[in-house]
């Protein structure tokens, strides 16, 4: 089988989480269109509880992608779920461990894990050169395309082997470029 | 006394066999009681059912061959000069097979038939071949032959007789044999004569209307159609001079946002497009899918609301699961509510890899990733 990534599942709360992704991808070189790439953006999907929308679909999705990333093709899931009230390693642990405590991910899952402490929109405002508090609020005003693409254009650049992210890069984006650099 | 267990052995069209016919090559699907054709655009799905419907018309109503067979029909990439048509049917106690072959002759070219063949339980009962028609009795004998027009089907010409019943139930069957795919801007409500059948686009539908109000009651219809339409109370034909009939619907609505209500009369084509889509699917579940019958949809849910798919579907899913009158229902659809609901268990789907020659299997998860039917086709993971 080749390395070559040929679907990525996103598996995300909203639209400014869902621009972002695919505007990373885009500055990756990679597809954002169909059949290389399929949304389930939760907002879409249910009215309200969207976060635990995405940690009650993850199990399945993640089961999906790793049954046809092993027999089929290379298949890839990205998940983006705010940390809200919790942590980020508090919400990494929802998706690394399912309801009874027991492990769910395995070492070589093809997943990738995007974590923002409180929203993603902070995240944005960050990588636009605004240094934020990550208990903020900053969904409003909401960020504009461009300036998703843009923010997407700068956390590439931090993500990017031997680069040293930039003086408003909070805490939880530098904890997720890794992750980040993964999907290049 | 217990009852006795009947088994009414349903009609039904168990396979197509199609050569040399647009991307259908060496194609071969078999068919079940329901069946969802599932594939991408261009896959061949319409092109099966342009197949039964051109069977149909030349086979049996008679209709010419010119411009429907050969030229553009046939496959692009092939130099063969022959179309092959093949038609597997259970009923009346056996198994029928119908063979059409045509090819072409003279300048400008025409249709031919080369050899129109239809047989029951592997013996013959009708052949027409290098411009000879053989009649076979229901005892299966040579009785007659004659020459023919080797340009027309000579099988769309033979009348009922008391001595060829089985080649007569096979006529009935193929002429009744009914692709819809109903579009509402061409639904017409003014009815100027009887037709026996609608036309693919129900763009006749008022004309069939007609003749069934002629020939059958119609409260079950009504009665589904109050259910399914908001507001709807009933429909009639109204006389409309020279002959002709119109269909009015009468509808109520509430006075002013309060439970008083009144009615109005509208016009069919003064209904919105999926009302009258609704109109004309609920009029072919009741009246054209019946025992015998086999009705192919070609995407019935464009036009109609999300909630109504489901109700419409249970219907003609039931009216296949009939223990005392089966029909056969063929559905090629995109809709996530008929996916998820048959896709597993009743999904042919066709693919044409490198666009080229139609291929055929049963739907399923080839990487058992347990997602369901409409989120697999979305992620085209459904064809690896």
């Amino acid at each position: 089988m080749s390395d070559r990534v040929s679907m990525t599942v996103l598996l995300c709360e909203d639209d400014p989480q869902e621009q972002l992704v695919r505007s990373y991808l885009t500055r990756c070189g990679q597809s954002t269109q169909p059949p290389m790439f399929r949304t389930r953006n939760a907002s879409r999907e249910v009215h309200g509880g969207n976060v635990d929308r995405v940690i009650n679909e993850f199990p399945k999705e993640l089961l999906a992608c790793r049954r046809r990333h092993s027999v089929r093709a290379n298949t890839r899931l990205i998940v983006v779920a705010d940390a809200d009230n919790h942590s980020p390693a508090q919400r990494k642990q929802h998706f690394q461990k399912d309801s009874q405590g027991n492990e769910q991910m395995l070492g070589g899952d093809p997943v990738m894990l995007l974590i923002p402490k409180r929203h993603v929109e902070a995240w944005i405002r960050a990588a636009l050169g605004t240094m934020v508090n990550e208990d903020g609020d900053y969904k409003n005003p909401e960020p504009t395309r461009s300036e998703i693409r843009q923010a997407a254009d700068q956390i590439y650049e931090w993500a990017r082997d031997n680069a040293e992210p930039g003086p408003t890069c909070p805490e939880s984006l530098r904890a997720a470029l890794p992750e980040w650099r993964k999907i290049c | 006394m217990r009852p006795v267990a009947r088994t009414i052995p349903g009609i039904m069209l168990t396979r197509i066999y199609v050569d040399n016919f647009r991307c259908l090559v060496n194609f071969q699907c078999d068919l079940r009681a329901k069946q969802l054709i599932l594939g991408s655009n261009g896959a061949g799905k319409s092109t099966l059912f342009d197949i039964l419907t051109l069977l149909r018309d030349f086979c049996a109503n008679g209709d010419p061959p010119d411009g429907r067979f050969l030229g553009q029909t046939r496959t692009r990439w092939q130099n063969v000069t022959e179309q092959t048509f093949e038609l597997d049917v259970l009923g009346n106690g056996g198994l029928y097979k119908m063979r059409l072959v045509m090819d072409s002759v003279g300048n400008p070219e025409r249709p031919r038939v080369v050899s129109e063949e239809v047989s029951f339980s592997d013996k013959p009962i009708f052949r027409f071949e290098r411009g000879e028609v053989h009649l076979f009795n229901d005892r299966f004998e040579d009785k007659v032959k004659y020459p023919f027009d080797w340009h027309r089907s000579a099988l769309a010409t033979i009348t009922e007789r008391k001595d060829n019943t089985k080649l007569s139930w096979f006529k009935r069957w193929l002429g009744r044999l009914l692709v819809v795919s109903p579009d509402p801007r061409h639904m017409s409500g003014l009815a100027a004569q009887e037709v026996r059948c609608p036309d693919q686009y129900l763009s006749n539908f008022a004309d069939w209307y007609r003749h069934l109000r002629q020939e059958t009651e119609d409260f079950g219809y009504i009665k589904d159609l109050s259910e399914v339409i908001e507001g709807f109370v009933r429909m009639r034909l109204e006389d409309a001079g020279e002959r002709r009939r119109e269909i009015k619907v009468r509808m109520s609505f509430s006075e002013n946002g309060n439970s008083e209500k009144s009615d109005q009369e509208f016009l069919l084509g003064e209904l919105s497009d999926g009302q009258r889509v609704l109109i004309g699917l609920y009029a072919v579940l009741h009246f054209a899918l019946k025992r015998d019958a086999t009705v192919c949809f070609d995407e019935p849910d464009n036009f109609i609301a999300l909630r109504e798919v489901q109700p419409w579907l249970a219907r003609v899913i039931d009216r296949t699961e009939d223990d005392e009158s089966p029909a056969q229902a063929l559905i090629v659809s995109h809709h996530p509510e008929l996916l998820n609901r048959m896709a597993f268990k009743e999904g042919l789907l066709l693919d044409r890899p490198g666009g080229r020659v139609t291929r055929v299997r049963r739907f399923d998860d080839p990487s058992e990733t347990g997602l369901s039917a409409s989120e697999l086709i979305a992620r085209g993971w459904e064809s690896e």
